[in-house]
């Protein structure tokens, strides 16, 4: 969200870049998981299908 | 989806591949359907994160219990950091997308519901219910499923507007069509539902989205899109005039 690219994550956190990289796709895989059983659950909340 | 390339594809959606490797991994998603399939899905779901982003704040606790986490100052064993800061994501995002949802729950503001439907569709996460180029195939899938009609415009050939789909969708308790066209690169969703059911609200554009409503013939219209608010009005003389 704040737009920074993984080198620079990596200098602000003082971390490996690699673990940017990894921390960022299990990230994403959880993201995703949650708003797909989101929407599984509830279906669209207001706008039921 | 078994594929070399598989670990790229969130590097090239952050556009962080080195210039020749990008060439190559492009070259690569002409042939493979898979790979290309999930660069879309993670390109539409960054940019529907990025769009609930904008539309809520987090608290300002949890900014600083996520700052405090993953402070560079206080180094802590690696795994109590990548855990506190995974765990400090997902709160983050859980914040986002349970403000996103507890919003539309409380569905008097049948626009703001209408934009959470608009996001959803963006996200790409649900099949449409039908998708066709052909208004002679859309319109008719609609019938017996709603209590009224309307006409999708008939697109001129070099109309800047594709007609992709539509949806089932349901506001404040009531059903209604939602069209799905592109421009250019844009989606545009336009929400058709029966005036008695869904009443006029006043519209105003909201961060990066457009919004254009209108009444119609017992029929009330709502455009919501990212696309310029000139195509929406476009859009919209065009709808007017197929309903006239």
């Amino acid at each position: 969200m704040e737009e920074m690219r993984y080198q620079e994550i990596a200098e602000t956190l003082d971390i490996p870049i690699g673990t940017v990289m990894s921390r960022l796709a299990r990230a994403r895989k959880q993201v995703r998981a949650y708003i797909v059983s989101a929407l599984g659950q509830k279906k669209v909340v207001g706008i039921q299908r | 989806m078994n594929c070399d390339w598989r670990e790229k594809i969130g590097l090239y959606v952050d556009g962080e591949l080195e210039p020749a490797v990008q060439q190559s991994f492009l070259a690569h998603l002409e042939s493979c359907a898979g790979c290309a399939s999930s660069v879309l899905e993670q390109q539409e779901l960054k940019k529907a994160v990025r769009m609930a982003g904008k539309r809520f704040t987090a608290p300002p606790e949890l900014y600083a219990q996520v700052r405090k986490q993953i402070s560079p100052a206080t180094h802590q064993p690696l795994a109590w950091l990548r855990w506190g800061l995974i765990t400090a994501c997902l709160m983050l995002f859980a914040a986002f997308a349970s403000a996103w949802f507890t919003r539309s729950h409380q569905g008097n503001n049948t626009v703001a519901q209408l934009m959470d439907q608009h996001v959803v569709m963006l996200a790409g996460l649900h099949p449409m219910d039908v998708i066709s180029e052909d208004k002679h195939t859309v319109k008719p899938w609609f019938q017996g499923k709603l209590p009224f009609t309307f006409n999708p415009p008939e697109l001129a050939k070099d109309s800047p507007f594709t007609l992709l789909g539509g949806n089932l969708v349901y506001a404040s308790q009531s059903p209604g069509a939602e069209l799905i066209y592109r421009v250019r690169l844009h989606k545009i969703s336009v929400f058709i539902f029966s005036a008695r059911d869904v009443h006029s609200e006043p519209v105003a554009d909201n961060h990066a989205f457009t919004v254009n409503g209108w009444q119609q013939n017992g029929l009330q219209y709502y455009i919501v899109t990212d696309a310029a608010r000139e195509d929406a009005e476009k859009l919209r003389t065009l709808l007017e005039e197929a309903n006239r």
